[in-house]
């Protein structure tokens, strides 16, 4: 048996043969050239699946996060206190629930929401097909409460991450009125009823005339609706906020990918008592459904305002053909602002063909840049808070949404780094070519310092961030200076043909909570690797 | 140093019949056996051991026997790029020890159970084989007759059956992860008429065959 310590120093002589012979890197997009830095190789817990479809850390517990495992779908609570994180639970993490089901071919199939039945019967009982629940978006609502998005069948799943197990809510229909029909909700019980479940159907009908779809063709009538009415099934549940008392889901509206063919987006209102045990759901029963401007809403950030107003940020990444590239990308992308006490979309940011990462909005210490990645390149895209600061913003006479692109001298211009003047992040010489892997970026800044961190999907680096923001909120951000690239940080293989077996494909990214090296020592940004299994890895970026 | 340890030694030793070279002897002895004793492997408990039900295994409880406990371990998993180091604990004086719940990232996973500072080597590796789910299948947005097929796990095969009759009708390779993969149209590649309903299968490279899944075509 060799001493660990022989390895160590072949891996620090390697290490530094790596540096030498990489040395800088210029980023090719400001001029500057980041520094590299070649940190340790990071730890990673690796699970099965790959490609982890949410990741969040849990509020309240400043050391522990939350993975999903694609397939088999659970989720991993995580203990970011040990190196590698390690699971939260001593206990083997359950699965769903499976039941049989003679009329999806008599197999065992999930029952998510822990009726008695496979989701995929009931799915098929309602004329949805024998849809199962493929697993998505995470957000964390709590310390032991996360919010699993499914789609196929369609829904939010709710999950003790401690211990992986399912947990129980109450659910109920409201009764019908002007505003609400309970027919359009047919997942859901009967007005009157309740039941418990350990989730809830986001499959509902959506109306209005003169509806076109992304590629501009009418929406008609709907089999699985009213049959009378125009209109359109919701699907493709993506990312999901908890703010004040309800849960807003966004729904992508997914026609045909192939074809990159949507719905128009909406956002799902659920009324999400926690104040009983188990909480209390039930759709909005007065606004249950925004729709948004534009095609294919993919996350949901919850921002509260200086004035203490509520805001649901629904990022739209716009209709994207399959693969990657930014020539993907067909429509317009947009930040949509939906009013939480209202339930109104007040406003919209413009961003133009930036085709928005899936990741959400990331907001920086100060609450006044907010960043979000990009689903085909090598980007940012940011708006300025401030510009939402007004309490009465939405509240006038005005036509809504407001659009908030300085179009208006009456508003601010919330736009930071848009399509036409994106945020550029740095790549790495030895990475592939856009013509091969045309990348995807996750960011995520700090809650407790100016910095921040990007990942660069196929180049396995993280771009290192400082946030300069003035003292005042009126003075305007200059994007030149809001934002800089402090380095690049190689934490992982770039896509390439030789680095097979080797971590990469990493994507969504977080900032421990703290200060590093006072509040704790180790790493302090958490990335998920897609290959080659999924995995949730810990990186020293500002830890002395 | 030595000098004056063993000017110390032989200045405390009786004046008696006993040798000085009986003290190194017996000092000899101690050593290698604490040695031999430090070197007794730590065990991790086979599978079979702590589940009722292997065959539902989705994670695996890592504990065993340390002889040699209370001492520092670290579990190991090996890959073919060998090994990765997962997590660390204490083994108790009675020589038990748990690193707790582990994921099975793969199919089969080894794991290996070695002393703190101890490099890990293949010997005494435990393989755990996580249950082949069933393949997954996403609808191609709402049309049901083009599909993706996710694996449950890397390498094989698809298979697809007639659902009513169980003859095969499809077989496809299964393209590795980092490469996107193309819906299948199952009007157009499966034999025409196609189906009411099909079964979906993986097959691994070495024979074994995961649960499968129904898809009903519309």
């Amino acid at each position: 048996m060799k001493p660990l310590r022989h390895r160590l120093a072949l891996a620090i002589f390697l290490l530094g043969a790596a540096t030498i012979s990489t040395g800088c890197e210029g980023d090719g997009s400001d001029g500057s050239a980041p520094r590299i830095d070649f940190p340790p190789t990071p730890e990673c817990i690796r699970f099965a699946g790959g490609f982890p479809s949410g990741f969040d850390l849990l509020p309240g517990a400043a050391n522990e996060a939350a993975v999903v495992q694609f397939t088999p779908a659970v989720v991993l609570g995580l203990d970011l206190d040990f190196q590698p994180p390690i699971l939260l639970t001593d206990s083997a993490i359950p699965g769903f629930p499976e039941r049989s089901c003679s009329r999806c071919g008599g197999l065992s199939l999930p029952d998510s929401d822990s009726d008695g039945e496979a989701d995929a019967c009931r799915s098929d009982e309602l004329g949805f097909f024998c849809f199962s629940p493929i697993a998505g978006d995470l957000h964390a609502i709590d310390r032991d409460l996360v919010a699993l998005s499914t789609s196929s069948h369609e829904g939010i799943v709710l999950i003790d991450p401690q211990d992986g197990s399912l947990r129980s809510v109450d659910i109920e229909t409201p009764a019908a009125s002007a505003d609400f029909d309970p027919d359009d909700w047919p997942f859901w019980p009967t007005p009157g009823a309740s039941f418990e479940r350990t989730g809830f159907s986001t499959r509902t009908c959506v109306y209005g005339d003169g509806l076109m779809d992304s590629l501009g063709d009418p929406i008609g009538v709907n089999v699985f609706c009213d049959g009378i009415r125009n209109g359109f099934v919701t699907g493709f549940t993506a990312g999901s906020a908890f703010i004040g008392d309800r849960l807003f889901v966004a729904t992508s509206n997914l026609l045909r990918s192939g074809r990159a063919q949507y719905a128009p987006g909406t956002v799902l209102v659920f009324e999400f008592d926690r104040s009983f045990d188990p909480p209390f759901v039930r759709p909005d029963p007065t606004a249950s459904i925004v729709m948004t401007t534009g095609f294919n809403p993919t996350s949901v950030t919850a921002y509260t305002t200086p004035s203490g107003r509520d805001l649901a940020l629904v990022g739209l990444t716009g209709m994207i053909l399959l693969g990657t590239g930014p020539d993907r990308v067909q429509t317009e992308s947009s930040i949509d602002v939906i009013d939480a006490q209202s339930r109104v979309l007040i406003a919209t940011i413009p961003l133009g063909r930036a085709g928005l990462g899936f990741d959400g909005l990331a907001i920086d210490s100060t609450g006044r840049v907010a960043l979000i990645g990009a689903s085909t390149g090598r980007a940012l895209f940011g708006i300025d808070l401030a510009a939402l600061d007004d309490p009465m913003l939405g509240l006038g006479p005005e036509p809504l949404p407001i659009v908030l692109d300085g179009s208006d001298p009456t508003y601010a211009d919330a736009r930071l780094y848009d399509a036409d003047a994106p945020f550029a992040l740095p790549k790495r010489s030895n990475g592939p070519p856009d013509s091969q892997c045309a990348t995807q970026t996750s960011v995520a800044l700090s809650s407790d310092t100016n910095s921040g961190a990007a990942s660069d999907f196929c180049d396995g680096t993280l771009s290192v961030l400082s946030i300069q923001t003035p003292l005042l909120r009126t003075t305007p951000l200059d994007p030149a200076t809001a934002v800089v690239v402090d380095r690049l940080q190689v934490v992982a293989a770039a896509l390439v043909n030789d680095a097979i077996g080797e971590t990469r494909a990493i994507d969504g990214v977080r900032i421990r909570p703290g200060r590093p090296g006072i509040d704790f020592t180790g790493p302090d940004v958490y990335f998920t690797a897609g290959l080659p299994e999924g995995g949730v890895c810990g990186a020293f970026v500002e830890t002395p | 140093m030595r000098r004056i340890r063993r000017d110390t030694m032989s200045s405390r030793a009786p004046r008696s019949s006993v040798a000085p070279w009986l003290f190194v002897a017996l000092a000899t002895l101690i050593a290698s056996t604490s040695l031999a004793e430090d070197e007794r492997p730590a065990r991790l408990d086979p599978p079979g051991a702590q589940s009722s039900n292997p065959s539902t295994t989705e994670g695996y409880r890592a504990r065993g026997t340390d002889p040699a406990g209370p001492r520092e371990l670290v579990l190991w998993r090996w890959h073919e790029n060998g090994f990765t180091r997962l997590a660390s604990t204490r083994s108790r004086p009675d020589g038990r020890f748990d690193f707790g719940e582990q994921p099975l990232p793969a199919v089969e996973t080894w794991f290996h159970v070695a002393p703190h500072g101890v490099e890990p080597e293949a010997e005494g590796l435990v393989r755990i084989e996580r249950r082949l789910r069933a393949p997954r299948v996403l609808p191609d947005g709402q049309l049901t007759s083009s599909i993706y097929l996710v694996p449950a796990a890397d390498g094989g095969e698809f298979r697809i059956y007639d659902a009513t009759s169980g003859r095969l009708l499809l077989r496809r390779d299964i393209e590795p992860r980092d490469r996107p993969s193309d819906a299948l149209d199952l009007q157009s590649e499966l034999p025409s008429p196609p189906p009411s309903a099909i079964t979906i299968e993986q097959v691994l490279d070495d024979g074994r065959r995961s649960e499968r899944t129904y898809w009903r075509i519309e």
